[in-house]
């Protein structure tokens, strides 16, 4: 494919349902979603879930960060560039933080960064932001059924997607 | 717009350019007196529709400065490399620069003890893309040769005729913005002041257009725009806003911008430059003045204007705030539902 076609180009020439495997419009199409969590609440929140034995869908890949904080909004750009549908950032509750403050301004950034990736063309449900506590598994595994319900609802991202994930 | 160009009667009678000497006089005076070693002003450009910035080191260099209708870039940026020299930069200014220079100074990219700001009222400046774009429409290959403003229409003599542009037609956007278009707290003022004009309000309408359309459309309107982008930097370098040291567009370890030209490394490009001045944007469009390739790259910087001051109360974002919005929380803040 041309390297500038526009992502409504590749839309059109995505195989629709005819391809096995888990190509967008067949039914075996799961959305992808990047996890990002902060060391000291949500990820042992995720953690929590796997030991409780809660189930929730396999559509999230958890990436942990030290802190909320440290999600550079490029993170969550790039992301959907190589290939996410969703991105969840989940964090300490606001002040829990384990430094303090580093959510907080997590709050601020985000909220500006969400409305400008809407903007951008990007639906503001693909990208969630939530608190999640160390002893919170349930909401942990409530949340990624949630968003993977919503982005599966919404199908496969085209919005900023590099060639390789175009039309995937 | 388009159409016939409007020919203007009375031929080039009467037009004026700029403010005479008293500019040239007050920097020789500064650089004769050792109140600055440079002085930082505009000389003439390659049409009389532009000007570039002259950098005047001796005070009978100074007779090549101009102040006029045509001065648009902002000299501001250009007092950062002069900062890794010693002594004092006189530099003219106006309203719009100004605000560009104090976010400089904010950022402690700029000593203000270091900057003698020399003020200038100014009556608007000429979008010389868009008159030159509206001429070469209406004649192919037009050449300018000369070109001035009588009582607000600016009056261009054309290889082919003498033609006339009213004032909302030539100047630039942030201009038709402008609520007061004196600078204060300079250090000098030169030339007369100018009486302010009624100002189009910070009302966010182009935004608001972008914003109306369906996620889809909106996507395929910035994979529009970012399509054409050359990835030239211009808008970067240019803004005052956009002033470290070491930026991540430059660093290949990591590399957050790959070399690679795709609309969706354009997305990253665009999206990074545009969220690391939010909050700090000082309304200035020179991104959008300076980009060649024409990318309303204010519509993405006001949509973060217009959501900050929405989300934190920030009233007038466009100024240096006293404690940037993106750098301070309260624990308020909206949250996410």
């Amino acid at each position: 494919m041309p390297v500038n076609e526009p992502h409504g180009a590749a839309q059109a020439a995505a195989p629709g349902g005819a391809t096995a495997g888990a190509r967008p419009g067949t039914a075996e199409w799961e959305p992808r979603i990047i996890g990002f969590c902060c060391n000291w609440c949500s990820y042992a929140g995720a953690d929590l879930a796997g030991t409780s034995r809660l189930e929730y869908p396999p559509t999230v890949r958890v990436i942990r960060v030290p802190c909320s904080g440290r999600v550079n909004p490029q993170f969550i750009v790039r992301a959907f560039q190589k290939g996410a549908d969703g991105v969840l950032v989940a964090g300490c509750h606001p002040g829990d933080c384990h430094y303090s403050t580093g959510n907080y301004f997590t709050r601020r950034r985000l909220q500006v960064a969400r409305r400008f990736l809407e903007y951008l063309g990007i639906d503001p449900r693909r990208l969630r932001i939530t608190w999640i506590s160390a002893s919170e598994g349930q909401k942990f595994a409530d949340t990624v059924r949630e968003m993977t319900e919503e982005v599966r609802a919404l199908g496969p991202n085209r919005v900023m997607r590099d060639e390789l994930w175009a039309a995937n | 717009m388009g159409g016939e160009l409007k020919t203007a009667s009375g031929g080039m009678t009467g037009v004026r350019s700029g403010v005479g000497s008293e500019l040239a006089e007050r920097a020789a005076g500064l650089l004769a007196g050792g109140e600055v070693r440079m002085f930082l002003g505009y000389g003439a450009g390659r049409t009389p529709l532009r000007v570039r910035p002259r950098h005047v080191l001796r005070p009978e260099a100074a007779g090549g400065l101009v102040w006029n209708e045509f001065c648009a870039p902002s000299l501001a940026k250009y007092l950062l490399e002069e900062q890794e020299e010693e002594g004092r930069v006189g530099v003219l200014v106006k309203a719009c620069d100004l605000r560009a220079v104090k976010r400089l100074v904010a950022d402690r990219r700029v000593e203000r003890e270091r900057v003698l700001l020399v003020g200038v009222g100014c009556p608007g400046v000429v979008d010389a893309g868009k008159v030159e774009a509206l001429l070469a429409r209406a004649v192919p290959g037009e050449m300018v040769e000369e070109a001035g403003v009588r009582d607000g229409v600016l009056v261009v003599q054309t290889r082919s005729g003498v033609r006339e542009f009213p004032r909302e037609e030539y100047l630039l956007e942030r201009c038709l913005h402008c609520e007061d278009p004196n600078p204060r707290d300079v250090d000098l003022f030169v030339g007369p002041e100018v009486a302010p004009w009624p100002a189009r309000p910070h009302d966010y309408a182009e935004v608001a257009e972008v914003a109306a359309l369906g996620a889809a459309e909106r996507a395929a309107y910035w994979d529009r725009q970012f399509a054409r982008c050359l990835r030239c930097f211009a808008c970067r370098n240019v803004c005052p806003a956009c002033s470290c040291r070491e930026c991540c567009f430059d660093v290949w370890e990591p590399m957050w911008l790959p070399r690679e030209v795709s609309v969706s490394e354009q997305y990253m490009f665009h999206f990074t430059r545009a969220f690391h001045v939010a909050g700090r944007c000082v309304d200035c469009g020179e991104c959008e003045r300076v980009c060649p390739v024409g990318i309303p790259l204010m519509k993405l910087n006001r949509a973060l204007q217009k959501e900050i001051a929405e989300l934190f109360g920030v009233e007038r974002p466009w100024e240096p705030q006293e404690k940037e919005p993106l750098a301070m929380y309260t624990p308020d803040d909206p949250d996410f539902h």
